[in-house]
């Protein structure tokens, strides 16, 4: 199994509310793929209709502020964004992100410095490692009890196994 | 050194000795509720568990506070769905329109010193004002709580605000949670807990301390709590809540401590730029109002009407002011009848609307429009949070607010 993949680099500045990772006009959709199509709008017209699967989001500080949309993180995890790396997170989102299955990694203010809009990393899900143009970057490992969550594909997911695992006990 | 008040209800709800911040730990809830706008969401989740029970149908609270009377054809809805869901889940504890879930939580005794409770709407952070650790959580977070009676948390770093001095004629609480977000920012305690203690404490009654956890959040705070004595204790002999834990921290490890003389705080304002933008009142004295709004979840207290009577009764409301007054819960409705407050306000020119959440949250009951300025009660600002997107709102105490209903304009309460 390759534990090398090459992903591409989405970067973001500063308060990146979840009015622009989806504004609201769009959160009565009950199709997701089709809100999903409306994401990052704002900052990054090209974004939705550009990501791959396995690309990853690099923001600074404070990613995912305002109102506590799960839909923000859900139309990301829906254009296949399963990692997010940012100098801080907003709270309410950082834990919809776990809760949904994308891992929201903090990095530092001059590894986030490292990243160029657009350009081509190496992803080394092995060493937890990220490969840019001249350094590597070592991503924090998540507590067990959230990496059980993540490996789970979120929270339902998890909760979910867990209850067949106990049924299977009894 | 010892742990943080939170750090000890954490320790306790996970079944450790300690923990620090940082530690990502697994708590069983005592109480989780849900209010009418995300009932749908959360049940839909649910549905999709396979647990088919909820973990415990005494550990789950229905409110129905936000769309009530009905302001949409989705709200009947909402309310079927609520009504369904504690019927299919044997939940006894539902109120439909009964009040306010700030309110009606410690009202009803659902919340009592040491428990754990999170909620479906950000200014869960009130219910610390009882001892409790309490904080705001999503949809599918609140799904997998039903299921499971249990969540994790990320043990926070604590704030500790000292409290001393006395309040000043014409002070009150919420010119105490002003002054500390005017300190801490809307931003400066992201992640956090707020801790508040010192020797001002024991001079603050419940509805004081629900009004200033209730703000918590607007600091960025994950929970903010006083430590339980005699007020809580007395409060909760009367609500008959259950005392999980009571948790006393001595000396503990907190990030900083910020010392607060009450005698030095004046009556203060939230400018319309935003909840962290304040000011003395004395700076916008003269500033003319179309809307005076007392109620909500954070001032719409039996004590703060009380407040609110002394200064308006007797007197008119201009013309140009329309003064809206909005108990948190029936409760309080009734006794603001049956002493006599309501007429107070009736004849002073005001309108009482039923206990509810909907202007605060700009849907109904008094919505802004685009040249409107208000001074209220509530806890944000927002542009757009009360109405129009260009309205613009001042937020104050209820005797701030009652003072500018009678004057027509911003008008200082300690000036008279």
């Amino acid at each position: 199994m390759a534990t090398s993949i090459q992903t591409k680099v989405w970067k973001f500045t500063d308060d990146i509310d979840t009015d622009q990772i989806i504004a609201t006009q769009y959160l009565v959709n009950p199709d997701i793929n089709d809100m999903a199509r409306y994401a990052m709008e704002i900052p990054k017209p090209e974004f939705a209709s550009s990501v791959q699967a396995g690309d990853i989001i690099v923001a600074r500080n404070n990613f995912g502020c305002g109102s506590s949309r799960e839909q923000a993180p859900l139309v990301l995890k829906t254009l296949g964004v399963k990692m997010i790396l940012a100098v801080s997170f907003a709270r309410i989102f950082y834990r919809n992100c776990i809760n949904l299955g994308i891992r929201p990694y903090e990095i530092k203010q001059s590894q986030y410095d490292l990243f160029d809009d657009l350009s081509t990393v190496t992803f080394n899900s092995q060493t937890n490692c990220i490969g840019t143009q001249n350094e590597t970057i070592s991503l924090n490992p998540f507590p067990p009890f959230v990496e059980q969550i993540l490996a789970a594909g979120g929270l339902i997911a998890h909760v979910t196994q867990q209850f067949k695992a106990n049924q299977e006990k009894v | 050194m010892s742990q943080t008040l939170t750090e000890k209800i954490l320790a306790r709800a996970s079944g450790q000795k300690m923990v620090s911040p940082g530690d990502i730990v697994d708590v069983s809830v005592s109480t989780a509720f849900i209010h009418d706008v995300f009932i749908s969401g959360v049940v839909e989740e649910f549905s999709k568990l396979p647990h088919k029970k909820v973990w415990n149908p005494d550990g789950i609270v229905l409110i129905a506070d936000h769309e009530v009377p009905a302001v949409s054809e989705w709200a009947g809805e909402c309310y079927k769905s609520m009504i369904q869901f504690a019927k299919s889940q044997q939940i006894k504890r539902i109120h439909i329109a009964e009040g306010v879930c700030h309110q009606l939580i410690p009202e009803k005794g659902y919340v009592g010193p040491g428990m754990v409770l999170v909620g479906t709407d950000s200014h869960t952070t009130t219910h610390g004002a009882l001892g409790a650790f309490s904080t705001g959580i999503g949809t599918t977070e609140m799904a997998a709580v039903l299921a499971t009676g249990k969540i994790w948390l990320k043990v926070p770093e604590t704030i500790h605000f000292e409290l001393s001095g006395s309040l000043s004629q014409g002070v009150y609480a919420k010119d105490i949670v002003l002054s500390m977000l005017q300190i801490l920012g809307a931003e400066g305690a992201t992640y956090k807990a707020i801790e508040i203690s010192g020797s001002a404490v024991q001079n603050l009654t419940m509805a004081d301390r629900l009004t200033i956890c209730n703000m918590g959040v607007e600091m960025g705070a994950k929970n903010a709590l006083f430590a339980p004595d005699d007020i809580t204790m007395a409060y909760i002999k009367s609500s008959g809540a259950a005392v999980s834990y009571l948790a006393k921290a001595e000396s503990p490890r907190y990030e900083r401590t910020i010392q607060l003389n009450l005698s030095d705080i004046k009556p203060m304002l939230a400018f319309p730029k935003g909840v962290d933008d304040i000011h003395p009142v004395e700076e916008a004295i003269g500033t003319e109002i179309h809307e005076a709004f007392i109620g909500s979840c954070t001032n719409g207290r039996y004590e703060d009407f009380v407040v609110a009577a002394n200064i308006i009764r007797g007197k008119s409301i201009p013309e140009h002011v329309r003064l809206i007054i909005t108990p948190a819960s029936m409760h309080i409705y009734k006794r603001m009848i049956e002493d006599g407050l309501a007429i107070d306000f009736i004849d002073a020119g005001a309108m009482i609307t039923n206990p509810g959440c909907g202007l605060c949250y700009g849907k109904h009951g008094g919505v802004l429009s685009k040249t409107d300025v208000a001074i209220a009660s509530n806890n944000r600002n927002f542009p757009g949070r009360l109405g129009h997107k260009d309205s613009q709102v001042y937020l104050a105490s209820p005797a701030t607010v009652a003072w500018s209903a009678v004057n027509g304009k911003i008008s200082a309460p300690d000036k008279h």
